[in-house]
């Protein structure tokens, strides 16, 4: 079965470089959501190899969605990785803190996003 | 969670807050150490800001307010120092010191009383005064976070954005509240979009932070910050759904703030005494947590163990043959016998660590019964027994997709509407029934439910229909249910919301049979459904019968064989193609491995003929062999992929002599021989 992928970004253009990147890397099956209340509705009855989420978005941002996703019975343990900018520090720490598994900055190459993908879906 | 699950959860975390103040209190010893010589390890302060931060989430998790207060101004105080932002001093440490001193007296206060109510004002304080008695910026006016009495669990998902946009609201004197609204998952959308539109007209939304709440299948919640110059009873007024609550959050104002007294920090006294002092060195709970892969090494060393135990058998047994009973061999044999018991003792030892109760999932279930009640509009009144059934924590993982998928359509095709069960003369309310019990060396686990029941004639036209069986073909009633398990077979005119989730009753005898287990059903029209999985307790180490059938060697596990005949071989009769023997007035079909796995037959010259007669719960076949050999204690080892698809094999495993046997799946033997090779 083809593996599984949540996007979660509010800029168009940021999720389809996540996604094309992605797309670049293998076979996936990719579902993506502007954010992280778009999120929120995708999750129920569905899971995820792994998500992929933005940290700075309206309504419901990434760190409440790390918190959610984290904390959840069903979905604690698949995969996290938060993209933040540069200066965004202290929100890149309170992202880990809550339970993200890896960051990738603003910014970031394409190999950054392959390579933290990959180590989390197990595909090194 | 049930009253047990609270307590193991608490025991849990007796454990680890246990392990986490050790390990605090060791490393400001470190610390200690370090700031004599001038050379602090900023990992070791690292280490301790880790520690204070996970008892935070483990407390508040919890519920055990006080911990998580106190930890996570414990914490904000290391992300100080681990920042560089606070210098390390001796007097910041005798702080440190001394919130440990409390946190231990709270998780003892937790061990003994079960809660944590204790006031920790001055332990917070003191944590305060060091915070900001050493920041220029406290005597000033400046705002900080920790003025705000937000709960842990909102500050630790706050962005930089949003706690700026806290702290503008709080110094434009707008009162904070916090709203908490439950939604079910299926509309939430909705309602949250409408709420969020109320609140917006009566202040700025600062944080929606959504949870799982109490029930994480079938709600969720959102805990809403919201600054507003309104009062308590307007934010009430436009609320219009029950489930919300509305609380302020209270702030320090702003004069309290440059009231600060950076006078030298008190040491803190231990008001409660010598006592606590020893609690703190003793144990609170007996409790280890372990990895369950570590149990998995070690089930797999006393897997081999008890192999390299099986070749000295093996030794033991060519001695006697080729040296006769000389004192070495005697010994030998004695020494061995007492190692296999050793080895048995520790086996059992180690299956005993990995056995947990199946009530863990009976909780699970509940939640999904109670959603899809509530989706469905039936009733259903859901009762269990044999909570406490032990078996192996990796039997009980796997089984609850199956468990659930049965209990999904139970719901979805059993148990009628209300307004049906009033016309049929039945309780509105439907009844699931859950229960467990041991039986041998095996777990039973029963569903049952007192819906329609299943058709056994819309089963057989629709297994007629996809091929399953021939129109004049006369099968019983369990054959025809049966059906119900092949691939492909739904009698769902469409895919319900409910149970049409894409996996079918196949896939759920699927993944009970992979686990060693056979699902059964018995079915009455109009009463009910019974479905009964029969499985092994572990999946580790099983006794074996080894046999021999066309010259290769076979295992079949020994839980799975009831007893071995030697028949004279014109005792077998065959009846409409099928060998059968006669067994105490009951017919035994029997079966052979060379027809199954396509081997040659030999020809052996004996009137005998030797069958192990093998089955799970009722269903019995007799497998025809050329040779008892042995009895065996062996580990199933899963087998390539190639293999895998062939049924009949349940994994490989290695005996004492260093070959790979194969070791037969009874579950799908039968299957093999009630089709009788059709499919």
């Amino acid at each position: 079965m083809k593996r599984s992928i949540l996007v979660v970004e509010d800029s168009a253009t940021m999720r389809s470089l996540i996604a094309s990147t992605l797309e670049d890397m293998g076979d996936y099956d990719i579902t993506e959501a502007s954010n992280g209340f778009e999120a929120l509705k995708i999750l129920p009855g569905r899971s995820f190899d792994l998500i992929i989420t933005d940290i700075n978005m309206p309504d419901i941002n990434g760190l409440e969605l790390v918190n959610f996703v984290k904390k959840h019975p069903t979905y604690k343990d698949t995969p996290l990785i938060i993209v933040t900018t540069e200066k965004a520090e202290e929100d890149r720490k309170k992202g880990m803190a809550l339970g993200a598994d890896d960051y990738i900055t603003k910014p970031f190459s394409p190999d950054a996003l392959q390579n933290a993908a990959r180590r989390l879906l197990k595909e090194e | 969670m049930t009253e047990k699950g609270q307590d193991k959860a608490i025991a849990e975390f007796l454990a680890e807050s246990e392990d986490i103040l050790e390990s605090i209190g060791n490393n400001l010893v470190k610390l200690e150490e370090g700031l004599k010589k001038s050379n602090i390890n900023p990992d070791v302060v690292n280490t301790i800001f880790r520690g204070a931060h996970s008892l935070k989430g483990l407390s508040g998790m919890l519920g055990f307010s006080t911990v998580s207060e106190l930890s996570h101004n414990l914490e904000n105080l290391l992300d100080s120092l681990r920042l560089g932002k606070l210098d390390l001093t001796s007097s910041v440490l005798d702080g440190l010191f001394s919130s440990l001193e409390t946190l231990n007296n709270l998780i003892t206060r937790i061990g003994s009383e079960g809660n944590d109510q204790m006031d920790i004002s001055k332990a917070l304080s003191t944590i305060n005064k060091i915070l900001h008695g050493d920041s220029e910026e406290a005597a000033g006016k400046k705002l900080e976070m920790s003025d705000i009495n937000l709960s842990s669990s909102i500050l630790e998902v706050l962005t930089e954005y949003e706690e700026h946009r806290l702290l503008e609201n709080v110094r434009k004197g707008s009162r904070l509240f916090e709203i908490r609204a439950n939604f079910d998952l299926t509309t939430f959308d909705q309602d949250l979009q409408r709420l969020t539109k109320d609140l917006s007209e009566k202040g700025e939304i600062i944080t929606t932070l959504p949870s799982t709440g109490s029930s994480p299948d079938a709600g969720i919640q959102f805990n809403i910050i919201l600054g507003t110059m309104s009062g308590e009873k307007e934010i009430k007024e436009i609320i219009s759904i029950e489930t919300t609550t509305v609380n302020e959050i209270q702030y320090a104002a702003e004069t309290d703030i440059s009231e600060i007294n950076p006078e030298p920090l008190p040491r803190m006294e231990n008001a409660a005494g010598e006592d606590s002092f020893i609690n703190d060195i003793k144990g609170l709970t007996k409790t280890v947590r372990v990895d369950i892969n570590k149990l998995d090494n070690l089930m797999n060393l006393v897997g081999e163990l008890i192999l390299n135990k099986n070749m000295l058998q093996k030794i033991v047994k060519d001695m006697r043959q080729h040296h006769g009973f000389s004192t070495i061999a005697g010994d030998l044999h004695k020494t061995t016998d007492l190692l296999e018991r050793k080895l048995a003792e520790l086996q059992d030892g180690v299956l005993e660590v990995r056995m947990i109760p199946i009530g863990q999932i009976f909780n699970r279930m509940a939640r999904i019964i109670r959603k899809l009640s509530k989706a469905s509009g039936k009733k259903i009144n859901f009762k269990t027994s044999g909570e406490d059934t032990e078996l192996d924590k990796l039997v009980i993982e796997d089984i609850a997709d199956p468990l659930m998928h049965i209990i999904r359509n139970a719901i979805d095709h059993g148990i009628e509407s209300p307004e049906e069960r009033k016309r049929l003369k039945k309780p509105a309310e439907g009844v699931i029934r859950l229960e467990a019990y041991q039986k041998g060396n095996h777990v039973v686990v029963e569903v049952e439910d007192d819906g329609a029941g299943i058709d056994p004639e819309k089963i057989f036209k629709k297994a007629v229909a996809i091929g399953l069986a021939q129109k004049d073909e006369i099968l019983d009633k369990e054959q025809i249910l049966d059906f119900i398990f092949f691939p492909g077979f739904s009698t769902a005119e469409k895919v319900s919301e409910i149970s049409g989730r894409g996996v079918g009753m196949d896939v759920v005898k699927k993944n009970i049979t992979a686990l060693g287990g056979m699902v059964g059903i018995a079915s009455e029209t109009g009463k009910g459904s019974l479905f009964t999985i029969t499985l092994p307790i572990t999946l580790a180490i099983i006794p074996a019968l080894i046999i021999r059938c066309s010259e290769q060697t076979f295992a079949i596990p020994l839980n799975a064989v009831s007893e071995n005949l030697i028949v004279p071989k014109d005792s077998i009769q065959t009846v409409e193609k099928r060998e059968v023997i006669k067994l105490r007035d009951r017919t035994l079909s029997l079966l052979r491995l060379q027809k199954v796995f396509g081997l040659n037959a030999v020809n052996g010259h004996s009137k005998k003929a030797l069958i192990v007669v093998a089955g799970l719960a009722e269903k019995k076949i007799g497998i025809i062999v050329d040779e008892f050999v042995d009895k065996h204690e062996i580990v199933i080892k899963p087998i390539g992929k190639t293999l895998k698809k062939i049924p009949g094999i349940a994994g490989a495993t290695e005996l004492g002599d260093k070959r790979a046997v194969l070791v037969l799946d009874v579950g799908s033997l039968i299957e093999e021989s009630t089709r009788g090779g059709k499919s």
